[in-house]
Order: structure tokens, then sequence, then C-alpha cells
């Protein structure tokens, strides 16, 4: 063996760059939408959906707030995507959030403010001294872990936030790594959130100068002459140009075709090959992180290149031949600062890249086979933007609003397109904060800090077995985005007993309910008794979590949803008797004077109200954006 | 009405819940067939990561005995002392931390077999192609809508009526072998599993919403679109682990599922697929994830007993404990000729060791079966062997049998599955190894 077969003249550009891979392959399994029940809702609530985790009541991300945006659907969508794109940021560029700002001004939550440098101190190199107590290594993990949901549920910057996941998940390091967990405060502002919405070339960077990264896939050992690829295949196989610009083991560097010209990146070669990964990996040997391996005496995690330029002097690790990565060339010798940056900026600007990232967006936006007119518009203002210092938000505008400007050409599908309703279905995550966010929890989950929390643990731990614990994806490639992954019984059932968990739940020593069902309610219906009819509360609960109903004057009476959800508030514990639906809870005949507050058997009306409201979160309307 | 029960509730509800007997996952058309030979299963176990299957079977003696230590000079298993290698047929030997599958080998009942993988054309050394390649049965395809598991199960027209779990992923979400199989029962752990947490108030020994509960997902997800199916099957799920009772379950004698060490999760996901296995409840396929093979660095020194020092070895132990307690949990009920345990990962890793003591992606790989049926006490296919201008791109285990091979002979003689054209499409099956006995059924037939 050893003859390879290969016509490289059979590869086209157009050929393998249309390759959509399994994702598409999943979404050849699916029907237009997934759901045969869910009915379509307004546009605003589309868009809520899609952008973050749905309507909060009464906030500068609900249904309301988007309808006086604008005349029309088009131009509330310009106009809320270009206000979601802006969020206010401090001096340093962090975005300020004031409801979010004030949970995590918790005392629990104490190293989100700290330093690159402050963390290195004190969680990495005083993080567990000798091993023993106090271990407060983990600690920055821990928070960020808990924090992601503070700002899910809470923030007004939903866009923004959904871009950090995004980038999370396509740079994943798994938050407990040896060393992402003493650094992950700055991993995730500094480099993730800093630049959600920046230049891709700068985020990648700071992706590469992470100890977090350069550890959990190995570069940090990566030494001439025999390197060690991990990193360098999944920088351009998950971060940059992407397995969909893969041409195989077979074709080496010559043998790939030129992207032909006038086309964005004519010149360069079409695609990458294994070549490319080894040459790249080479590039990468000797460089590292300071953290005093003898000789080295610094310990303070930043980045260095163990070149032979180093003080005290250490053996080069560096491979200083001559290199190629998809077509840029740096001779023998060249400063390794120089040589990394020229690959780096070659394969962050190979039009490949724009493609992928485009690509990834639009999944995630869009559906899992979003329209190739979007997909190309959008990977050539990546390439074009290459230099601007917001070129993610360009490239993401350039989806979100494709179609929705004058003069912009239609094609179904867009963003724009509320048909799209229904054709992703919510990850664990999305399920669980978005039906908190609709209930207005009241819910700062954070690190138990001497038990002082125990129900954030409680939360944590319901909600790890949905598969979706937050930066708990061991492979590089990142919680996978496809809806079909994410529709197991496990994966359901993990994510509903969360919710149902948190309705029921108390806390502090009166055990004030998190989730203020039973006072929005009596707010709703004030003390008219009268009114606690199964029919009204159903139909409320289903305007408020939803944040929309299908008929102005019925709301959702009339629904085959809402008759579900109203006889579950009729069904008596027996399961076989049923309470009138058209009969205020409490407001009599003869034996009715036990109101929703109430909890006495046989009714149990404040657990029966909680458990009609789980199952309006349970239902596949609420499953899906 | 306080006492009760889940089945009187079941039997008395006019709420169009499905009375108790009628409980079950599948969506099947297929043909029901005879329950021929007791309902015979595969557990497919994915070793997501790429597998380091040249020192899973290593060569011991002979001539490829120096060129493996001379490009693996830290890790190659040695052949004294504590660490010592296995002894198989030939001149390879099996790791060491592998003993139960060893003990299985020696008893007949498991087989290895060398230098698989894909076709030239489609060799990918991309964790992601990789595993979508093995996971669709299509490899160089990435647009096949249905896994290979799911193909076979569409195909093998055996899926008994009665089956109340053809499918069983062990885990917290399916793989991509069951793509497009909307009946497979997608279960972490049988305890605690239903979204009632509340645990106030209990009515018949339940939370106290719990049933109404299962009346109103039922009701809500009764259509018939994909998102319905899907939760239609976990509301099914939810009582089924309850009808069933599954958190409730003993072992057979003997089958010593590890609770500690990295195989542990593993060893639950066995355990629960023996559970049901043993239930009678028309199970056909299991899946299982089993990852951490990546091991570009520090894999493990060859001659490092200690498990909490060497990477690999935990691995292979936690894998080789395991699949031991399933086997000897199924043999325990006279039930291991119906399963077959089918091993693979994506690709093998490089062959020389790089400057890390670990190795990086390769291509050329082992596989692995176990089961009661299973010829095993032997090695199958070619090794392409270590010595210069033997390797694949100098760098790789040659690949000298195609993965669907194996398993298009496990579909055959083991599943019963004739249409291997709809299994593995646009594969030329050469036709079987002998990992699997011939089945007198289809003697005249196709194989």
């Amino acid at each position: 063996m050893g003859v390879l077969e290969t016509d490289p003249g059979a590869i086209t550009r157009r050929g393998f760059l249309a390759g959509n891979r399994s994702a598409a392959a999943k979404a050849a399994t699916a029907i237009d939408g997934f759901s045969s029940s869910a009915l379509t809702p307004p546009f605003a609530v589309y868009v809520l959906g899609r952008l973050g985790h749905g309507p909060s009541h009464g906030t500068n991300y609900s249904v309301a707030y988007f309808n006086s945006l604008g005349a029309t659907d088009d131009a509330r969508l310009v106009n809320f995507v270009d206000e979601q794109l802006a969020p206010s940021t401090d001096g340093s560029g962090n975005v300020t959030d004031a409801a979010v700002d004030a949970r995590l001004a918790h005392p629990a939550y104490y190293t989100l403010g700290k330093s690159f440098a402050q963390l290195w101190t004190d969680h990495e190199i005083n993080g567990n001294p000798g091993g023993g107590q106090p271990n407060v290594r983990d600690h920055p993990a821990r928070e960020g872990e808990r924090a992601v949901f503070v700002r899910a549920i809470y923030s007004r910057w939903q866009l923004f936030e959904r871009m950090v996941d995004f980038w999370h998940d396509h740079f994943n390091v798994p938050c407990y790594d040896r060393y992402a967990a003493p650094t992950w405060s700055s991993w995730s502002r500094d480099v993730v959130r800093r630049n959600a919405l920046g230049n891709f070339r700068e985020l990648l960077q700071q992706t590469f100068a992470s100890p977090a990264m350069l550890y959990y896939l190995d570069n940090y050992i990566n030494r001439a002459p025999s390197f060690n690829e991990n990193y360098a295949r999944e920088v351009i196989e998950l971060h940059t140009l992407g397995a969909i610009n893969y041409l195989g083991p077979t074709l080496q560097q010559h043998e790939v075709p030129l992207i032909p010209p006038g086309e964005d990146g004519a010149g360069l070669p079409i695609g990458y090959v294994d070549a490319d990964v080894y040459e790249l990996a080479r590039a990468l040997t000797g460089w590292t992180f300071h953290r005093a391996s003898s000789p080295d005496t610094i310990n303070d995690g930043t980045l260095y290149c163990i070149d032979g330029t180093t003080t005290p002097p250490q053996t080069s690790q560096h491979d200083i031949g001559q290199k190629t990565v998809l077509g840029a060339f740096v001779p023998a010798n060249t400063p390794t600062a120089t040589e990394i940056d020229t690959f780096l900026d070659r394969i962050a600007t190979h039009p490949g890249t724009g493609r992928h990232i485009a690509l990834k967006l639009a999944r995630r936006f869009i559906g899992e086979d979003p329209p190739e007119e979007v997909v190309a518009h959008a990977a050539h203002v990546f390439h074009a933007n290459a230099a601007a210092p917001d070129q993610i938000k360009r490239t993401l505008r350039a989806i979100l609003v494709y179609g929705a400007e004058a003069g912009d050409p239609q094609v179904p599908g867009a963003f724009r397109d509320l048909a799209n309703f229904g054709n992703k279905v919510k990850r664990p995550f999305d399920v669980v904060v978005s039906a908190l966010r609709s209930v207005s929890v009241d819910f700062t989950i954070r690190r138990n800090v001497d038990g002082e929390s125990p129900e954030s643990d409680s939360f944590m731990d319901r909600f790890r077995r949905s598969g979706h614990r937050p930066f708990d994806w061991r492979p590089p490639d990142g919680f996978p985005d496809a809806s079909d992954y994410w529709m197991g019984s496990a994966a359901f059932v993990h994510a509903w007993r969360t919710i149902d968990w948190t309705l029921d739940q108390g806390t502090g020593t009166d055990q004030t309910p998190l989730a203020p069902v039973l006072a929005i309610t009596l707010a709703e219906f004030s003390a008219s008794v009268a009114q606690h009819t199964p029919t009204k509360l159903a139909d409320f609960w289903l305007r408020r979590c939803f944040g929309w109903a299908p008929d102005p004057t019925n709301g959702w009476i009339g629904t085959g949803l809402h008759q579900q959800v109203r006889d579950f508030m009729c069904r008596n514990t027996d399961t076989l008797n049923m309470f009138p639906s058209e009969i205020g809870i409490g407001a009599g005949p003869a034996g009715n004077t036990d109101g929703i507050g109430t909890n006495n058997s046989p009714n149990y009306w404040y657990n029966r109200l909680r458990g009609m409201v789980g199952c309006i979160l349970f239902s596949p309307q609420s499953m899906l954006r | 009405m306080g006492n009760l029960t889940r089945r009187s509730f079941l039997k008395g509800s006019a709420l169009g819940v499905t009375a108790l007997g009628g409980l079950r996952l599948g969506f099947n058309t297929g043909i029901a067939r005879a329950d021929w030979e007791g309902n015979r299963f595969i557990v497919f176990v994915f070793l997501r990561g790429g597998m380091d299957g040249l020192n899973f079977v290593a060569p011991i003696a002979g001539p490829d005995r120096a060129s493996y230590e001379a490009k693996r000079p830290t890790i190659h298993l040695r052949t004294t002392g504590e660490t010592a290698a296995l002894p198989l047929a030939g001149n390879f030997g099996l790791h060491f931390a592998a003993t139960g599958l060893h003990q299985l080998y020696q008893a007949g009942r498991c087989a290895f077999v060398h230098g698989i993988g894909f076709p030239q054309g489609s060799i990918s050394r991309s964790h992601f192609d990789a595993q979508d390649y093995v996971d669709l049965g299509t490899p160089g395809e990435l647009h096949t809508p249905s896994g290979w598991l799911t193909r076979h199960l569409e195909s093998a027209g055996q899926v008994p009526d009665n089956a109340q779990i053809p499918a069983l992923c062990a885990g917290s979400a399916p793989p991509d072998s069951l793509l497009g199989r909307r009946d497979t029962m997608t279960l972490d752990d049988p305890g605690s599993f239903h979204p009632n947490a509340n645990s106030g108030t209990q009515v018949g020994g339940q939370p106290l919403y719990k049933l109404s509960t299962m009346i109103t997902l039922n009701q809500m997800y009764g259509g018939a679109g994909v998102l319905e199916q899907a939760g239609t099957g976990a509301a099914t799920t939810v009582e089924l682990v309850d009808t069933l009772a599954l958190s409730d379950y003993t072992p057979s004698p003997g089958a010593n599922y590890p609770t500690t060490g990295v195989g542990a999760t593993l060893a639950n996901q066995c355990k629960l697929i023996a559970n049901v296995a043993k239930r009678g409840l028309g199970l056909q396929v299991a899946a299982i994830d089993y990852g951490g093979w990546d091991t570009h660095e520090n894999q493990g020194a060859g001659d490092q007993p200690s498990l909490a020092q060497n990477t690999y070895a935990a691995r292979v132990d936690g894998l080789s404990q395991s699949l031991a307690a399933l086997y000897a949990d199924l043999a325990g009920s006279g039930m291991a000729d119906r399963m077959v345990v089918v091993v693979q990962s994506e690709f093998g890793r490089r062959v020389r060791e790089n400057a890390n003591r670990g190795t990086d992606h390769g291509s050329g790989n082992t596989m692995f079966l176990l089961g009661g049926r299973v010829q095993g006490g032997r090695l199958f296919g070619t090794f392409g062997g270590l010595g210069d201008g033997q390797l694949f791109q100098n760098e790789d285990v040659a690949t000298t049998t195609d993965t669907r091979r194996v398993l298009s002979e496990v579909v055959t003689r083991h599943l019963g599955n004739a249409d291997l054209a709809h299994v593995f499409p646009d594969y030329a099956y050469p036709g079987p190894l002998g990992v699997m006995p011939g089945d007198p059924i289809f003697a005249n037939g196709f194989d």
C-alpha cells in the first residue's frame, strides 16, 4: 500500500465548499419545522426567541418593546438588531448590564472582576497549596458555570449573550480543565466576551495566547523535532477553516487547486491538507506559557516561545526550518512571533474561514439548512472586513437583517422569514433559561459558600443530567448545535425536571419561592376568587409564558394546548375526577372554599397551579424557537 | 383514593393514556417475524477520541517487535514484568490492563481484528469527520441522513410487534449511529428519571402531580411531528422506567461492574443494557459512547503499572472490567449467545510516539467483538507490519480490512439481517472473516 490514487482535478472549489457535512445530513431527516402541534407566533416572539431566550415581561426585551421600534416587522427587526448589537460598555470595553451586574455583585462572586494576573496568583499559584485546603483553584470555573445562567436569564443584551455562548462552543475549553479552572474568569471576560462582536483575528489571537487553550490542546508541550499536532489541527479544522475545507490526507500542498481570479482570496489554495496541519504544528513548536517549568523561573501564565531567546536560557524547542501554511511561506530562522503572526493571519483571513464562521452562525441563528445566498453574503462580509474591529458584528448583522433593508434581495428562509419558527429545538440550557425568564424567577444561581445557597447546588445537580452542563463538553468541537442531538429522552426529562424543581423551590429561612407564580397570579386576578377558574388561569399563564396569544379576544382559549393545560388544573389528584373548568377556585359552592394560594388536601391548589405552569413550560410550544 | 396504585390508574383512566400493556417506545412498522433465536442484539461501543489500537493489541515477538519498540520507545507494551502484555495468538499481545477481556479471549468469547478502518479514499484524520463516517456507516459521505444502526433496524424486519425498547442509548444523548431512529430510549440512569422533582407530598407513593403531569405530557405530545415523537418517547421512557422498576436491578452473580475509576460511568451504562436486555423487552440495538482516547500526551509509559499514573491503562481497565461484567451478567442468565458487543473507534493513532510520550491521529486500528457466539480466541484481519515501507504514508498502521466488513458479518450472521445494501449502501461485502458462525437459516442465502 502506499500508492495514493488521487485526482486533484476532480476537486472543485464549488463542489467541496457546498458540502454541509453532517449537520445538513441531520437536517435532512427533519420535517419543515419539528412540531406538528406548535403554533406560529408573531414575528416579535420569533425574533426574541432567536436572538435571545424569549421575551421578558416589562423589559427592553419584550414583545411590546420590539413592536415600538418601527412601522413594519422589517424595520423593527433592523432597529432591534442594531440596538442589540450595540450593548452599553464600561471604559474597558466590558458590556454593562444593570440587572446582571447587581446580581453578580453578590459576595459569592469574587473572581469575576479579577485581572488575569490576580487570578493566576490567587487561584493558580496559591490555588491549592500542597494539595490541601483551602482549595480555591476551581472557584473561577464554578462561578463561571453559574454566572452564565444569571446572565442568560437577566441580561437585556440577549444577543450578546447568545454570541458569547456561540464562541464558547466554537473555541470550546472545558471549564474544569487544568489551567482553565483557575483562569476561567479571564478566559470568559478577556478572551470571549471582550471579542464576541469584535475582530475574529484578535479573538483567535487571544485564544491562542491563553494557558487554558495551550494546555487543553497540548500545545504547551509541542516541541521540535517530533511535534504534537493537536492544537494545530484543531485551529484549522475547528477554529478557522473548518473541516468543510479539508481536502483529506492524500493530497499534498502543491496539488491543491487555487481559488480562481475574481473570487475572495484569489490565488490561495482552495482548502487545506494534512501537510498544512503539520506545517502549522511545526510553527507552533515551543509556544507555551510561563509556569516556572525549570529552567524557566517566571510563573505568570503568559505566552512565550521557547526559541532560544529566553531568559534564563532554555534549549530551543522551536523548529527553525522554513514552512508553508495555506500558501503563506516563511523562510527559515524567521523570528517566532513574526512567523506565527503570518500563519494565523493567513488562516484567519482565508475565505474558507469566513465561509465556515458564516455557516456556523447561520445555522445557529437561522436553522440547520440556511439559504446559500445568506451564507455566501455573510462569508463575503466576514472576508471584506478582516481588519475591521467590529468584523464579527458586521457579519452577524449581515445574517440577521438579510432582506430586511430597502432594496435587499428577498430570499425565502432568511432570518426575517417567520417560517423558520420551529426549525430549531431548544437545547436544554435554552429550555430552562427561557422557562425561568418567562415566570420572572428571582434566583441568583451562585457558588454555594458555606451552605449559604444550597438551592444553587441542587439546581446544578439536576440540570447536569440533561447533558448540557455549561462548559462541560470534553471534545474540542463544543456542544452540538443540531436539534436532533438534543431530542433524546434524557435531555428533555432532565430539563423539565430542573424547571419543575425551580417552580417548587423556596429559598432562605422563610422559603420565599424562587418563582413568584402565586404572586403573579394574584396580582393578575386581584382578589376576586370568582376569576380563578381553570380556564382563565390556563389562559393567563399561557399568555404570560409565551408573551403572545393566538386570538386577540379569546387568547389561548379554544386551542388544544389550552384545553390540555386547563384540564391539568381541573384534574384532581386521584387523576379521575375533574374540578369544573368555569368555577372560580375557592369561590364556592359548598366545599370549594380553599383558595388558589392554599395547599390543603385533597386539592393542593398551590401545588397544582405550579404544576400547571410546569406543563406549559414542558409543552412542544415551549421547546421550540 | 390515597392508595391508588399506578396500575389501577392506568387501567381506570379514561383520559386516553395507553394501557400498561401497550406501553412501548416503538413506532415500528417493520414486518413482524417469528421471534427467531430469542432476540439477538448488538451492543455498539464507540471509543471516541481515536483509540490507540496498536497499544491495545501489539506485536510482542516476531519481525515487527523491533520496529514497534523503536518507534514507541516509551509507551510500547512490555513483554516481561508487572506490565507484560497478555499473550494472544501468533506474535501479538493484549494490553496488560485488559485482563477481563483476556479471560474472555481465552474462553473463546472475544476476538480481535487488526488493520480495520476506511478505504483509502475515505481516510480522514479529523475526529469529527471520521466519527461521522463510523456512525453513519458511509465512509467519505457526510450527508447520509440516517445512522447505520438505524438502517439495520429499518431493514431487519424482525423488531417484534411487542418490543417495548427496541433501541437503547445508555447516556444523555443518542449517538449518530442511531440518527433518525425516533424510538430509541435515551436514558442516562433510571434513578430520579421523571419530570416531577417535587419530593414533598406524595400520592400513591409518587410525587403529588406526577401521574397528572404524565397524562398532560402524553396529550401535549400526541401529534405526529418529530418533536411530538421525541416528547412521547420521553414520557414513555419515564413510564417504562417506573412500570418496569428499572432502577431496581440486581446483576447476575459474578458480574462485577466497577464502581470507581474512569470506567464507572461505562459500567453503569453496561449494567443498564444488561438490565433492559434481560427483561425481554425486544432489545435489538444498544449504543454506548466511551470517550477520552485522544492521547496526544503522556498516554502512559509501557512499564507504568499504576492506573493513576497511566491514563491509557486506566481507560483500558475501565473498558475491560465493564465489558467483562456485562458479559458475565448476560451469561449468568443464559443469554450470552444473544449478545454481540462490537467495540471500535474512529481511527487509530500514528505508529511513532510524539515528543510528549503520546500519539497523534492515525488511521488503521484494532476493533474487537465479544459475545457467546463470537468465534473468539482468535485474531482476524491482516496486520500490515511496522517496518519501513509498510506503514500507510509512513505514519499509520495500514488499513487492510474495511470496518464495514466486520459489521456486515455481524449484521448478517448474528442479527439475521440480509439487507446489507440498505445498511451499508454502495459497499461490496466480500464475505465473512469468520468472526461469527454461519447461521443455518441463511445457509442458502446471501452468505
